[in-house]
């Protein structure tokens, strides 16, 4: 049974000044008051204290990046009031149930199969119920192999081929992605949700430029016992075939159009760490919650994690640039997210290549480089700065960082476009 | 779909990627060619998939059965693995007789395809 709290009792806010010491050392000026409300009041300040609330700034993205990443996690992971697809503030963060971008649109309920308009964002969202004690989610929130696309596909079985009846309840892992409004209402009203409307709108030379606000996830469940559903944020999914399963989140990688070049933040489930086929190739960075050595293995204090799922999530690291001051390449691999390549991940810049070819066939450059000459087995990440002949000699037009839109079916039959999808 | 290799045919001929056929059995002799090839597909391309795609070269409907050998690794042994799938093929169509996932590329992998017209 689940205890619904008020946010007024969000241990963020209820905690008497908890960063005192913190906050003298920084020298903001904070007041409290009654209720044991701190309010910050320096512009500098990151605000805590409507948590359910997404940060919009610039400044503090740019500033302050780690505790702004965790500040997004707390406020798009909080409880969503499914009716109104929006942060139910009355509960408290870690309650049972969908959160908030559980709520936004799927990639799969944007870019429709046959291009066309996906229609106006809807009050209540597709494929979600208003159960907030069971998230009971459709399959088709995720992305696989289509059985669509490969018919009479077969795998190995106790040592026999016996034929794939369900891609996505035989998969490792389930990655969803899903946008908010903000981006959801940009791309349609320039037309973004088909290829014929993206050639449109760079061929006018009007550039694909999300507007603040916007923001993108990418989420990875895998499948868990019911003895590990206190320590993960859960779905239970239903498969076509009618049978459930109970999945847990493991990785959450977050894009927010704070900047030009937007927002980056990676979290991972703390379990991911040690996980027998991967695990973390890249130390983790973290000024917020370790507050001095960057790689502490923790989830923050004082901001409302303490004894919710939450805490069990990590942040891998954020990126707002390319390089770093002495001009190599910043990275940051997800386990889940990016495996088999996190030694050369970075999503800024990976995402930098969302583009749309003009020239013939309206393809997509690569999400991996090949030319390393190691061979198209080996998976390898671009990395640093984007390279403007990436582009330009080869008539792709930049699309804002957005791999989603490659996604984008024609609306004329059979002239689909080709090319990798992250 | 991206990053391509083709198999070798079976019987230990080497005759290159995509071959013709004819086929002189009993039934109905007909005219094909076939291929085979290694993708890699899925979410961040974490699926290897070996396909066998048949054409038909014959003016009549064929129907063909694609035998397939090859290898996968379970607990860090190797082990060998066949299949075999049949596929009805209509005049000028290219078909994939079957996709296989699982099995190890760098062990590479046969296939064998006999048609006849229907």
């Amino acid at each position: 049974m689940t205890t619904r709290r008020t946010a007024l009792e969000h241990p963020a806010m209820r905690s008497s000044c908890h960063a005192i010491a913190w906050v003298l050392i920084s020298g903001l000026a904070w007041s409290c008051m009654g209720g044991g409300l701190c309010a910050a009041q320096s512009a500098d300040a990151m605000d805590w204290r409507r948590p359910w609330r997404a940060p919009q700034s610039a400044r503090l993205a740019a500033r302050h990046s780690d505790e702004y990443a965790w500040r997004l996690f707390v406020a798009i992971n909080w409880p969503a009031d499914v009716s109104k697809r929006a942060a139910d503030h009355r509960a408290v963060l870690g309650a049972a149930g969908p959160v908030v971008w559980e709520t936004w649109q799927n990639t799969a309920d944007v870019f429709l199969d046959n291009g066309l308009d996906p229609g106006p964002w809807v009050a209540g969202g597709p494929a979600l119920t208003a159960d907030s004690a069971q998230a009971m989610v459709n399959e088709t929130r995720f992305e696989t192999l289509s059985p669509r696309d490969l018919e009479h596909t077969r795998r190995i079985v106790a040592g026999a081929m016996v034929p794939l009846v369900d891609p996505l309840a035989e998969a490792q892992r389930l990655i969803e992605v899903r946008m908010n409004r903000v981006s959801f209402d940009y791309i349609r009203s320039l037309g973004l949700y088909n290829v014929e409307g993206q050639l449109h709108a760079v061929a006018q030379g009007r550039s694909v430029k999300f507007p603040l606000g916007a923001v993108q996830v990418k989420a990875s469940w895998r499948p868990i016992a019911a003895s590990q559903k206190s320590r993960y944020h859960t779905i239970t999914v239903r498969f076509a075939d009618g049978a459930t399963r109970l999945y847990g989140l493991t990785a959450l990688n977050i894009a927010a159009k704070e900047l030009p070049h937007w927002f980056w933040a990676s979290f991972e489930h703390v379990d991911n760490a040690t996980r027998d086929s991967a695990g973390w190739e890249l130390a983790s960075r973290d000024s917020f919650a370790c507050r001095g050595a960057l790689d502490c293995n923790r989830a923050p204090s004082g901001v409302g994690l303490e004894g919710t799922v939450w805490e069990n999530y990590r942040l891998r690291g954020t990126l707002t640039s390319f390089v770093d001051a002495e001009m190599r390449p910043r990275l940051l691999g997800n386990s889940e997210l990016e495996a088999g390549f996190q030694r050369s991940a970075s999503c800024i810049t990976c995402h930098s290549r969302a583009s749309i070819g003009v020239v013939g066939r309206p393809l997509r450059l690569p999400v991996f480089d090949t030319s390393t000459g190691a061979g198209d087995s080996v998976r390898r990440g671009y990395v640093g700065l984007p390279r403007p002949e990436w582009f330009s000699n080869t008539g792709f037009e930049p699309l804002d960082f957005v791999w989603s839109l490659s996604q984008a079916r024609s609306r004329v039959p059979d002239s689909n476009n080709e090319g990798d999808s992250p | 779909m991206k990053n391509v290799w083709f198999a070798m045919p079976l019987f230990g001929l080497l005759l290159g990627p995509a071959f013709q056929c004819r086929a002189d059995d009993a039934l109905e002799s007909a005219k094909y060619s076939t291929d085979a090839k290694w993708e890699i597909a899925g979410y961040n391309n974490e699926e290897i998939i070996y396909t066998i795609l048949v054409t038909n070269q014959d003016s009549r409907i064929i129907h063909c059965n694609a035998l397939l050998k090859g290898f996968y690794f379970e607990n860090g042994e190797k082990h060998s693995i066949s299949d075999r799938q049949g596929s009805t093929i209509f005049p000028g169509r290219q078909v994939a007789v079957g996709h296989w996932m699982g099995m190890d590329q760098s062990s590479g992998a046969t296939y064998e395809v006999q048609c006849h017209a229907i």
